[in-house]
C-alpha cells in the first residue's frame, strides 16, 4: 500500500477524483449553503459538521458499491448513459415553484443536508467510482480530502456559482467527459471495438491509431452534453426572466 | 430631487454614500434618497427543489441584502437624511438602470470600485455598465 503514494499515476488520480468532485459538488455546495442558513447562527457550524460527517461515511460506501458494479460488463455502458443524461439536465435551469418548509431546527437542517446529498449525489458517486479505477486508497482519499472541502466552502462556492454561472456548463461537460470515456472501456464492447480497427494496450486501455480512445470519446462526450444542454435550455427559458423584489419597510 | 446610490456593503459603495452626505447642499431641496442592492440569482439546479424552497431562498436574497444596505443605511441615518431601501435579484448593472427608471429618479450614485477585483478585470465594472446603460445622469464617485 505504502508504494502506491510514491507513484506518478497516484498523484494525478487523487487530484482527478478531488476536481471531479468539488465541481461536480456545486449543486450540494448550494443546497448546503441555504439550508445552514436558516439556522440560528450557533447552530449552523453544528448542523454543518454533523450533516458533513454523515455525508461524507453515505457518499464513501455508496461510492465503494459503484466500484464494484463498475468491473460487471454493461454496467459501465448503463452508468455512462445515466451520467449523459445527469450531464444535460444539470445545464436546464429547474422550475422553482416549488416550496419546501424551511428547517429551523438542527435535526431538520441535518436531514436536508443528507437527502440533498444523496438526491444530487448520482453523478458524482459514478464519475468518482469511474475516475477511481479501482483503487479503494484513491477513492476514500479523494472522497475525504474533497467533500469537507466542499461543504465547508459552500458558501463561498455559491457566490462563485452566482458571478460565474460557466462552473455550471464546465461541470457539465466534465460529467460528458466521464461519461465518454467510460463507455468506451465497458468490457462488454471489447471484443466489438477490437473488430472495429481499436488496438488494446499492455493495461487493456484501447488506442485508436496511436491517440487514447479514452480521451477522444471523453472530449466527444463533453462537447455533447454541453451542446444539448446549452439548446435544450435556450429552448425552455425562451426569453423568460424572472425577477423577484423585496421592498423594504419605509424608514 | 430623486437620487438612487447602489451599494453592495463594500468600502467602496460607501465613499459613494460619504460624497452624497458631503454635498447634499449642491441640491436646493433634501433629496430624497433611494438605497438600492442587488443580488445575483441563485443558481436553479435539478434536484435543487428538493432541498430548498423558495421562501428559503427569497430569505437568503433579504438577510444578504440587508447586510449589504445596513452601513449606508447607519451613515445615511446619522447625516439625518431619509431613504428608502430596497432589494433586487438579476443581473446587476441593468436592475440599477431599470430601477431608477421605474422609480423614476433623477440621478444614480455609485462607486467605481466594488468587491468584484476579478470580475472588474474580467468583464468591465458594473459601474461601467451602469454608466453605458442608463439614460439617467450617473455619477460615479472615485
Amino acid at each position: 500500500m505504502l508504494e502506491q503514494f510514491a507513484t506518478q499515476v497516484f498523484w494525478i488520480g487523487l487530484l482527478k477524483i478531488i476536481g471531479v468532485n468539488i465541481i461536480l459538488s456545486g449543486d450540494n455546495a448550494v443546497v448546503i449553503a441555504l439550508a445552514a442558513r436558516s439556522l440560528p447562527a450557533k447552530q449552523q457550524k453544528a448542523a454543518v459538521l454533523w450533516g458533513s460527517g454523515a455525508a461524507v461515511v453515505m457518499r464513501i460506501i455508496l461510492t465503494i458499491f459503484a466500484v464494484a458494479l463498475l468491473t460487471l460488463p454493461w454496467l459501465k455502458l448503463a452508468g455512462s448513459l445515466l451520467l449523459f443524461w445527469i450531464g444535460v439536465k444539470l445545464l436546464i435551469p429547474e422550475d422553482d415553484d416549488v416550496d419546501v418548509d424551511a428547517s429551523d431546527n438542527m435535526i431538520s437542517a441535518i436531514k436536508t443536508i443528507l437527502i440533498a446529498d444523496l438526491v444530487m449525489s448520482i453523478d458524482n458517486v459514478i464519475a468518482v467510482a469511474a475516475a477511481a479505477q479501482g483503487s479503494m486508497t484513491l477513492l476514500i482519499l479523494g472522497l475525504a480530502i474533497s467533500i469537507p472541502l466542499v461543504i465547508f466552502g459552500s458558501t463561498l462556492l455559491l457566490h462563485l456559482m452566482e458571478r460565474w454561472p460557466v462552473i455550471i456548463t464546465v461541470g457539465g461537460g466534465l460529467l460528458g467527459f466521464v461519461a465518454g470515456e467510460m463507455l468506451v472501456t465497458d468490457p462488454a464492447l471489447r471484443d466489438w471495438l477490437a473488430g472495429g480497427g481499436v488496438a488494446f494496450a499492455e493495461d487493456g486501455k484501447p488506442r485508436v491509431g496511436g491517440l487514447s480512445l479514452e480521451i477522444l470519446c471523453g472530449l466527444v462526450g463533453a462537447v455533447i452534453v454541453v451542446a444539448a444542454g446549452t439548446w435544450l435550455a435556450k429552448r425552455k427559458q425562451n426569453g423568460v426572466q424572472a425577477q423577484v423584489e423585496t421592498e423594504q419597510p419605509k424608514s | 430631487m430623486r437620487i438612487l446610490v447602489a451599494v453592495d456593503g463594500s468600502k467602496y459603495s460607501l465613499d459613494a454614500v460619504q460624497c452624497l452626505i458631503d454635498h447634499a447642499d449642491w441640491y436646493r431641496d433634501k433629496p430624497e434618497v433611494l438605497l438600492l442592492t442587488v443580488h445575483l440569482p441563485v443558481p436553479k439546479l435539478p434536484g435543487m427543489g428538493a432541498a430548498v424552497g423558495k421562501s428559503q431562498i427569497q430569505k437568503y436574497y433579504q438577510q444578504e441584502g440587508e447586510a449589504q444596505l445596513a452601513p449606508a443605511k447607519r451613515k445615511l441615518d446619522a447625516a439625518g437624511i431619509a431613504s428608502e431601501a430596497s432589494i433586487l435579484v438579476g443581473p446587476v448593472a441593468e436592475s440599477i438602470v431599470q430601477h431608477a427608471k421605474a422609480k423614476r429618479c433623477d440621478l444614480i450614485y455609485i462607486g467605481t470600485r466594488g468587491r468584484t477585483e476579478i470580475g472588474k478585470a474580467m468583464l468591465g465594472s458594473t459601474a461601467t455598465k451602469v454608466l453605458h446603460l442608463s439614460d439617467i445622469p450617473v455619477l460615479l464617485v472615485k
